[in-house]
């Protein structure tokens, strides 16, 4: 069994590009002067993941706005109002996305997405993208009167964003979906047949390259999820280990997919220590006997500060290194 | 007799751009035009004064109080006459951010640094480090700049 680590969504900012971007706000910087320390802080997330001994390689995604905003831009059928949101349990907030017509892929600019020109070198790039279901789950409706439809055209339409991506040399995209595991704010909690959508979204997306996506679950136990997870046709799937029960898994549960490890707390600042997040991917991997594992954050590091997120990159490392060196 | 749905504020307002910008520079006339525009609408009556202060005084921590007392009258003005029926401390006009103010004011908690809270908002992310105990008050500051704004007409 092969091992790695990677980056699983939006990498914090430096207090200097904050204090930029406040600047910026108040006409005090101009934006030219934040794509400088933009695309400086870029080149050192890049660094350090080489330092760290990544196989895939994120920009970062430092410049995204939140976890939907470049998805939102690039789509027709799609507008953005004032009205912000709550991301999940954090106190950080996305726009919402208004549907207002028919979806479908509008004008998409890679450079929204990912700094390809940054990425220099051979190597493998990975961009984090909202999965159909989650993104769907977390817009407000105007247009659709058949959720599927509506599912299935954000499923399309990602399907050509992915395919301009993979111009720029994408070889993995993560495929964020913790609206699969934990739903907000609902009258009513998804039953099979709307799990069965999301996950028929999720096949119509991933068709034509099935084994360059992951499907990421976060916030939520994946659990009574994963066996209909392992049966998608995809490379890898995420999951939280600090809301998914594991002991529930099948003894031995063997897979071809990778898994992706959400072995560090994107939500807490407390950093964990490398022993015992080697010690837990010992365990999950004499548990589970997966083709690959990932260790990776939960979610999105963007939720603690920097210094904190480049110490939990550095714990996993060395957690890989021991893993390694007693494997 | 108290109401059985008393309507009520329940935390910040935004804060009007003359607020934010008087804190950190000089204003000009042309920044108090909005402040202007709405003192007729809250029945300010003595905006002018309170402007000429403002745009006169080169004293900062005196421009800085007298912008925090005008925008908190404002706060508390609007609530009023939007007719809640608890003025608060006219929208928190006082604070920069809400967690960090209070955290501030608690012993046994530290401040880790700036997190992207959306845009280009952040907020400073507190932890609790050790027993938690309140180091100042968080809230006299704000409550005492209300009780001495005079009330509407």
């Amino acid at each position: 069994m092969s091992l790695e680590i990677q980056l699983a969504g939006i990498h914090p900012r430096s207090e200097k590009l904050i204090e930029l971007t406040r600047s910026y706000e108040r006409a005090k910087a101009s934006w030219s002067q934040v794509e400088v320390q933009l695309e400086q802080e870029t080149r050192e997330v890049i660094k350090l993941q080489e330092s760290l001994g990544f196989k895939h390689f994120s920009d970062g995604a430092l410049g995204w706005q939140d976890q939907l905003r470049p998805v939102t831009r690039a789509l027709q059928g799609v507008e953005s109002g004032t009205r912000y949101s709550r991301w999940f349990d954090t106190n950080t907030f996305y726009q919402k996305p208004i549907i207002v017509g028919k979806i479908s892929a509008g004008n998409i600019d890679p450079k929204n997405f990912l700094r390809a020109d940054l990425l220099t070198k051979e190597r493998d790039r990975k961009v984090t993208l909202p999965g159909p279901y989650t993104f769907s789950q977390l817009s407000e409706n105007k247009h659709y009167k058949n959720y599927a439809d509506l599912l299935f055209d954000i499923a399309t339409a990602e399907r050509e964003i992915i395919r301009r991506l993979k111009n720029e040399g994408v070889t993995l995209f993560q495929l964020s979906e913790p609206c699969l595991v934990y739903q907000p704010y609902r009258e009513s909690f998804r039953d099979q047949s709307e799990v069965d959508l999301a996950l028929g979204a999720i096949r119509s997306l991933v068709k034509d390259s099935p084994g360059d996506f992951v499907v990421q679950t976060y916030f939520g136990d994946a659990a009574p999820l994963l066996p209909a997870l392992l049966n998608l046709p995809i490379f890898g799937v995420g999951i939280d280990l600090f809301e998914t029960d594991i002991s529930s898994f099948n003894e031995q549960e063997k897979t071809s997919k990778a898994f992706v490890l959400g072995v560090v707390d994107s939500r807490e600042s407390f950093v964990e220590d490398a022993n015992w997040i080697a010690d837990t991917a010992r365990k999950f991997s004499e548990k589970v006997d997966a083709r690959q594992l990932v260790l990776a954050s939960n979610s999105d590091l963007k939720f603690v500060p920097q210094g904190i997120a480049n110490q939990k990159l550095e714990a996993l490392s060395k957690a890989s290194e021991l893993l390694e060196g007693s494997g | 007799m108290s109401k059985l749905f008393p309507v009520q504020e329940i935390g910040s307002l935004a804060k009007p751009k003359w607020r934010t910008k008087g804190l950190r520079q000089q204003l000009s006339s042309q920044d108090l035009s909005e402040a202007e525009e709405w003192a007729a609408k809250l029945g300010i009556q003595d905006f002018h004064d309170r402007a000429k202060s403002i745009l006169k005084t080169a004293n900062e921590k005196e421009r800085v109080k007298a912008i925090l007392e005008l925008s908190t009258l404002y706060g508390l003005r609007l609530f009023e006459t939007s007719g809640v029926d608890n003025d608060g401390v006219g929208g928190e006009q006082q604070r920069v951010e809400m967690y960090e103010h209070v955290i501030k004011a608690v012993q046994g908690m530290n401040l880790l640094g700036h997190v992207h809270s959306f845009d280009n908002k952040y907020f400073n992310k507190g932890v609790a480090e050790s027993k938690i105990s309140r180091n100042t008050p968080s809230t006299c500051q704000n409550s005492s700049m209300s009780r001495n704004t005079p009330t509407g007409p």
